[in-house]
């Protein structure tokens, strides 16, 4: 990979792989440092990768580092303890895509990453297989299980579909 | 037996070693999905659950349903995910409720705010010029190290010198007497002296004129120079350096330098000789300049009968010698070398081993 190739990369994946962290930690400062390093990483790899794995690369990179760091911080993405009736004033005025967003922060890390990778990035069941060292058995599942638990959530605060 | 939650493990396990029943299985997966809690407690994907054969049902529910689904609702998420034949969605889409539901699940697609971007990019771009950059830091990053190192030993060495003079103390220097040394040595050396232009030793001369006590027992002489430099340092009463000369009291050891002539700096205003002496005065018993005194201890010193510690003194008070006395502060007596280049003898802190 040449340095015109890494700067290509930086402007056709760092949105992508900024709103990907963003979305999951829902911390912005902190997906700005995370995609930083995930860079910084490609970086100091830049003859070892290859131009076609850049963006694979970045995003496996991105969210292992981003799984680090939710360990090390400690940080619980459970958020069940958040009433989904609270939501209901807002779903009025929201949009289906906001609602969704609000529902995928109630949902397991794992799941949360796939229906991310699928849906804001278009991976294949194996590229998300790759990035995040699931079985494609296991993206499937947990794809399924996303889709049924955000359906029930919508359902739960009696959103119109 | 009927499933419920409390039995629903023993019936998995069984399912999971194939000893379960047509029956059963189709017992078991309608439990399953109708309590898809439960599905949690299990990571289906590490395992199939056998399928259940085609029964009396007609439609979706009479379908087999393919390994891993264990619900009715996650396989109808694989329908809407369009991972499953054209027969599975054409016989799920021909119930209405699973047509409504199938319909709902194709909806939970989140879509990526693409106003969100990444806000500073110009910060991960890198180039040519980061590269050639990255290098002048480094260039910059040695020097720094290199100039640190450089400091670091020209303040060692300058940190050395005084170490390797500062012998004496006040405590072990004492005056005596000695004539004979005086009338030898006294037009050694006049070069030294003090530097009169300097201000503070002009101030301090005044002053300490004013108050010179003429019976003062070093003020044994009277060099008058305002007549031949009247610029210089008002003439009073010299001290007789030569008579604080050390003594050699047995060989390898010396006696000390007189302390109080350079702490007392009324003593070493009183010494002042800028001028070499005229012949008429060499004749006289003139006592020693400061510089006079050091180049004569030095010599002493450097001939090599005093002890090897003495030498590297000497070598110094020679260099001391051969400079203008330029300024006496609290015990500390500044030196002006050739080239304007000074240095200081903290006389205070000066002490001979013996």
């Amino acid at each position: 990979m040449t340095v015109t190739e890494y700067n290509t990369a930086v402007e056709e994946h760092a949105d992508a792989l900024f709103r990907f962290i963003r979305s999951h930690l829902r911390d912005e400062e902190q997906a700005r440092d995370i995609v930083q390093e995930s860079y910084t990483k490609l970086w100091l790899k830049v003859d070892e990768v290859n131009v076609d794995k850049a963006r694979s690369y970045l995003f496996t990179t991105g969210y292992r580092t981003m799984i680090d760091w939710i360990r090390r911080e400690k940080k619980n993405a459970d958020f069940e303890g958040v009433d989904p009736s609270a939501y209901t004033s807002r779903q009025a005025e929201a949009g289906l895509n906001e609602v969704l967003h609000e529902a995928l922060a109630r949902l397991p890390e794992v799941q949360r990453t796939v229906v991310l990778l699928r849906d804001y990035e278009g991976y294949t069941y194996e590229e998300i297989a790759e990035i995040t060292g699931l079985s494609d058995a296991q993206v499937k599942v947990y794809i399924y299980r996303a889709r049924v638990a955000l359906k029930a959530y919508l359902v739960s605060i009696d959103y119109v579909i | 037996m009927t499933i419920n939650t409390d039995n629903y493990e023993a019936f998995l396990l069984d399912a999971i070693e194939g000893r379960l029943s047509p029956e059963d299985q189709a017992a078991l997966l309608v439990f399953l999905s109708e309590h898809p809690e439960l599905e949690a407690d299990f990571d289906l994907a590490d395992f199939e659950l056998p399928t259940v054969a085609a029964t009396e049902k007609s439609g979706f529910d009479a379908l087999r349903m393919p390994a891993p689904f264990t619900s009715k609702d996650l396989w109808m998420a694989a329908v809407a995910e369009g991972d499953l034949d054209d027969a599975f969605a054409r016989a799920a889409l021909a119930d209405a409720d699973h047509a409504a539901a199938i319909a709902g699940l194709k909806r939970m697609k989140l879509a990526p705010d693409t106003a969100v971007v990444y806000p500073n990019k110009a910060a991960l771009r890198r180039g040519a010029a980061v590269i050639q950059l990255q290098w002048v830091y480094r260039a910059a990053a040695v020097a720094a190290v290199l100039f640190g190192l450089f400091l670091g030993g020209w303040w060692m060495l300058n940190q050395d010198a005084p170490a390797r003079l500062a012998r004496f103390t006040p405590r072990e220097l004492e005056v005596t007497k000695n004539p004979a040394q005086t009338d030898a040595d006294s037009g050694m050396n006049t070069v030294g002296t003090i530097n009169n232009n300097t201000p503070q030793v002009d101030r301090d001369g005044a002053s300490i004129q004013k108050k010179n006590d003429p019976d003062a027992p070093l003020a044994t002489n009277t060099a008058d120079v305002r007549s031949s430099a009247p610029h210089r340092v008002a003439p009073r009463p010299a001290i007789n350096v030569a008579a604080a000369l050390p003594e050699r009291s047995a060989a390898g050891t010396v006696r000390p330098l007189d302390a109080s002539v350079f702490v007392n700096p009324e003593n070493v205003a009183a010494l002042t000789v800028d001028q070499p002496s005229p012949p008429a005065k060499k004749a006289e018993q003139r006592p020693l300049t400061v510089t006079e005194y050091l180049a004569r201890e030095a010599q002493t010193r450097i001939k090599g009968e005093a002890p090897a510690a003495d030498e590297a003194l000497g070598t110094t008070l020679a260099t001391a010698a051969e400079s203008t006395v330029e300024n006496i502060s609290n015990g500390q007596v500044a030196f002006r070398r050739k080239g304007n280049r000074s240095f200081f003898l903290k006389v205070g802190q000066l002490s001979i081993e013996r």
